[in-house]
């Protein structure tokens, strides 16, 4: 002990002297602050919702500036969110947010919140019904007219209802019943879609109030007993993508007021079906609008492997319907988006092996065994959209992100 | 990365997607969930501790081929038990899988336990037969802690006997 404490005594002096300063390089004293989010465009933010299943009282949305590849900073949704919105043409955030009195039991109350886009503090906690869905595909659970106005959510308890939330106003409007129906597409600047378990688009449409002026029940556009749609589907205009099982692809466009079936046409070959292609993850499509671009991620599995993460993301032409290009993935990935702008970025929630992978077939050649996550963890991949170079990968992006959402 | 790296990786993930039914990397997508209505039917029914007929801990384990939560077995219940002081999901959806030692198909409900933080032991994902959220009698992706007492807070996931099925 004694001989410790001696050499503790030279190691306090040694640091001592070394943290006495030179008078001619004295640093300036500094005064904490708190940053605030950059300026200019926010196309090329990418926020990843993250569902921290370790502590799903403590969900996230994590914010990033994909050209630098920092994180810019987080907000802190409550119980299994991760969920964000971006209005158009303004820099406010819109997040859901639930909140158990003590931590998972008490009284839960549930929020739409909307943040300053600039310092990230809310300016409005609106009460909503204390009903949300939670599921692990997040991505449709609720989204904003195309006005910005208003916010629909799903409810879920599990009968289905779609709550009603005035973002101008901050109040809650009401709540709807939807029976057999859940998730949200919008579809123009009052209306959006609900999905419904008999395969059909039902369309309701808002008044300036925000009560319900119109409902319109759409004709199935899919079988969902024998192949079913997935629920995350990508918006092209005044339309929605849903991809099946099978791979066949379902344009859905509203017209009139009322979802209509504009084209129905298959992603892969039938030697890619033998072949056991399909598209994988839990955000499995994106478009960039401007070069009516589709990017599907895409792995080989069985049905069961539907939601497991892919390795591939295939490209087409949204006009004709080809395949344009084949982008290998850097690392498995689970979810895709690509920003709006005219410099596209596909940004990609992955799950990056942390270790090489000659020792994994080293210890699975050894019998040992490991469980997926001692060897993986998220990242955010960023990928160039025209030409799918690889940009770069941001590590430890996330707890478990399970969708990717873009201003 | 290495040439040699690629190809243990291109091998590995071969491997992975042609010998596991529950797919390489599927326990990452820990979140999940399943459920089934609590035990109406006029069957009769035992309460069972930790099965004799395989390893109920692990995830290859025959009654979980429709899966996707954290196992109940890992965290202080069994495939057919909650934890203790967490509650019983109300509702639930069933799968079908076949137990390998009677060569039988049994409907197997995945009731959800909840009132607590996710366990985080044991994440397992089979989804074999798994629908998307608008199939509720199917879609294990739903967090079906949502028709608990104990509301949304989400456990783990048990894989209990309901009987065996006709095929109907």
């Amino acid at each position: 002990m004694k001989k410790q404490a001696g050499y503790s005594i030279v190691l306090t002096a040694g640091l001592l002297l070394c943290a006495t300063p030179l008078a001619a390089d004295d640093l300036p004293a500094e005064t904490p602050y708190v940053e605030t989010m950059p300026e200019g465009p926010r196309d090329h933010w990418v926020a990843l919702g993250d569902l921290n299943p370790l502590g799903s009282p403590d969900t996230r949305v994590v914010l990033f500036d994909a050209d630098k590849g920092e994180m810019l900073g987080l907000l802190s949704t409550g119980y299994w969110s991760g969920l964000s919105y971006f209005p158009r043409g303004r820099s406010d955030i819109v997040t859901l947010e639930t909140y158990f009195e003590k931590g998972t039991r008490g009284k839960r109350t549930d929020y739409a919140v909307i943040y300053d886009g600039k310092t990230l503090l809310p300016l409005h906690e609106i009460e909503i019904p204390p009903r949300r869905m939670t599921a692990l595909t997040q991505t449709r659970m609720a989204d904003l007219t195309d006005d910005g106005r208003f916010l629909a959510v799903t409810n879920f308890t599990p009968a289905q209802s779609v709550s009603i939330v005035d973002l101008a106003e901050h109040r809650f409007v009401g709540e709807v019943a939807t029976p057999g129906c859940g998730q949200i597409y919008p579809v123009s600047a009052r209306s959006f879609g609900i999905l419904c378990g008999d395969g059909s688009l039902r369309i309701m449409t808002l008044d300036d109030a925000g009560q319900v002026a119109t409902q319109a029940e759409g004709e199935p556009f899919f079988d969902a007993f024998k192949d079913p749609v997935l629920v995350p589907a990508a918006r092209w205009g005044a339309a929605w993508l849903f991809v099946s099982m099978d791979g066949m692809i379902h344009e859905v466009a509203a017209e009139n007021d009322v979802a209509k079936l504009r084209a129905t046409w298959s992603l892969i070959t039938d030697r890619e079906r033998k072949d056991r292609w399909r598209t994988g993850g839990v955000q499995p499509l994106a478009i960039h609008e401007a070069t009516s671009k589709l990017y599907a991620l895409m792995r080989q599995g069985g049905p069961e492997t539907y939601e497991e993460p892919a390795e591939e993301v295939w490209v087409y032409d949204l006009k004709t319907h080809a395949k344009i290009d084949t982008i290998p993935l850097t690392n498995l990935t689970l979810a895709i988006n690509v920003s709006r702008d005219d410099k596209p970025l596909l940004n990609a929630a992955a799950l990056k092996t942390v270790v090489p992978y000659w020792s994994l077939a080293l210890v699975s050649i050894l019998g040992n065994k490991f469980a997926d996550f001692d060897v993986v963890k998220p990242a955010l991949d960023i990928y160039d959209a025209h030409t799918g170079h690889h940009l770069r990968t941001i590590d430890h992006a996330a707890n478990f992100a399970t969708s990717v959402t873009q201003p | 990365m290495g040439r040699l790296d690629k190809w243990f990786e291109a091998r590995t993930r071969a491997i992975a997607r042609g010998t596991s039914r529950r797919g390489f990397l599927a326990g990452a997508s820990a979140a999940l969930l399943g459920t089934a209505a609590v035990p109406l039917l006029p069957v009769a029914r035992v309460q069972a501790a930790m099965p004799t007929d395989g390893d109920a801990t692990s995830c290859d384990y025959w009654r979980y081929c429709a899966i996707d939560g954290f196992l109940c077995g890992c965290c202080g219940g069994s495939p057919s038990s909650c934890p203790p002081g967490t509650v019983v999901s109300a509702v639930t959806w069933v799968g079908t899988c076949r137990n390998p030692n009677d060569n039988k198909d049994y409907i197997i409900s995945y009731n959800d336990c909840c009132g607590r933080s996710s366990c985080g032991r044991c994440a397992c994902q089979r989804d074999e037969g798994d629908m998307p959220l608008y199939r509720t009698d199917a879609a294990n992706d739903i967090n079906w802690c949502a028709g608990s007492t104990a509301d949304i807070a989400y456990n783990c996931s048990t894989a209990v006997i309901m009987g065996v099925s006709t095929g109907e």
